[in-house]
């Protein structure tokens, strides 16, 4: 079920990814939600696997909203231009820590013997790769 | 791009928001434009010459 409004928030642009908040809708609306949240959880206070599931469905419902706000949120071709340089920037940037980091962990437990990579760490990489391959191949069959 | 957004809006008696909304952009946008600091796409400067009662895109948008 989707509830809140794209004319209620803005993209974030600062201090992360996600929505920034524009309307007092947009406020109201996160204050239901977190109202909602410590409610559900004194209701199901006495089962820790009530508190749990009821948690994790509202987090879910968060996340779908969420993500459907930000895909309708509407931008103009410079707020566009802006996102997509920013988030290139931000990938070059977690790109270079995340091959730092499997490099140092590499020579660490080289010279202590062992051979063990973090599977997130190269499971980021790899992802990364497949899906400015896959981005790349659209873009160049749709013009 | 240096452009006459600016001049012409104000012969047209209307405020950055308003071409804004009339281009469907951000006043951030205009405002942008107007000092000359982005580039619009084709589509855009169409838009805004016809906004902006213009004929040619090259009436409102002077190419340097």
């Amino acid at each position: 079920m989707i509830i809140a409004k794209p004319e209620w928030f803005t993209r974030r642009k600062y201090g992360g990814w996600g929505l920034g908040i524009k309307t007092w809708q947009g406020a109201a609306y996160l204050a239901a939600m977190f109202i909602a949240l410590i409610v559900l959880i004194g209701i199901t206070s006495e089962s820790i696997q009530m508190t749990l599931a009821v948690t994790g469905i509202w987090m879910a419902f968060l996340l779908v909203d969420v993500f459907d706000v930000m895909w309708k949120l509407k931008k103009d071709e410079r707020e566009r231009i802006h996102e997509a340089i920013a988030e290139r920037n931000a990938a070059w940037g977690m790109m270079i820590v995340l091959s730092l980091g499997v490099f140092i962990e590499v020579l660490y437990n080289t010279l202590n013997g062992r051979v063990y990579v973090n599977p997130f760490v190269m499971g980021a990489l790899v992802v990364g790769v497949i899906i400015k391959s896959v981005t790349n191949y659209k873009l160049e069959r749709q013009n | 791009m240096e452009t006459k957004i600016r001049e012409f809006r104000k012969e047209q008696k209307i405020t950055q928001e308003e071409l804004a909304a009339m281009v469907e952009v951000t006043r951030q946008t205009i405002n942008s434009l107007e000092q000359g600091r982005y580039n619009p796409s084709l589509e855009l400067a169409y838009k805004i010459t016809k906004a902006l009662k213009k004929d040619k895109i090259e009436d409102v948008f002077i190419m340097e």
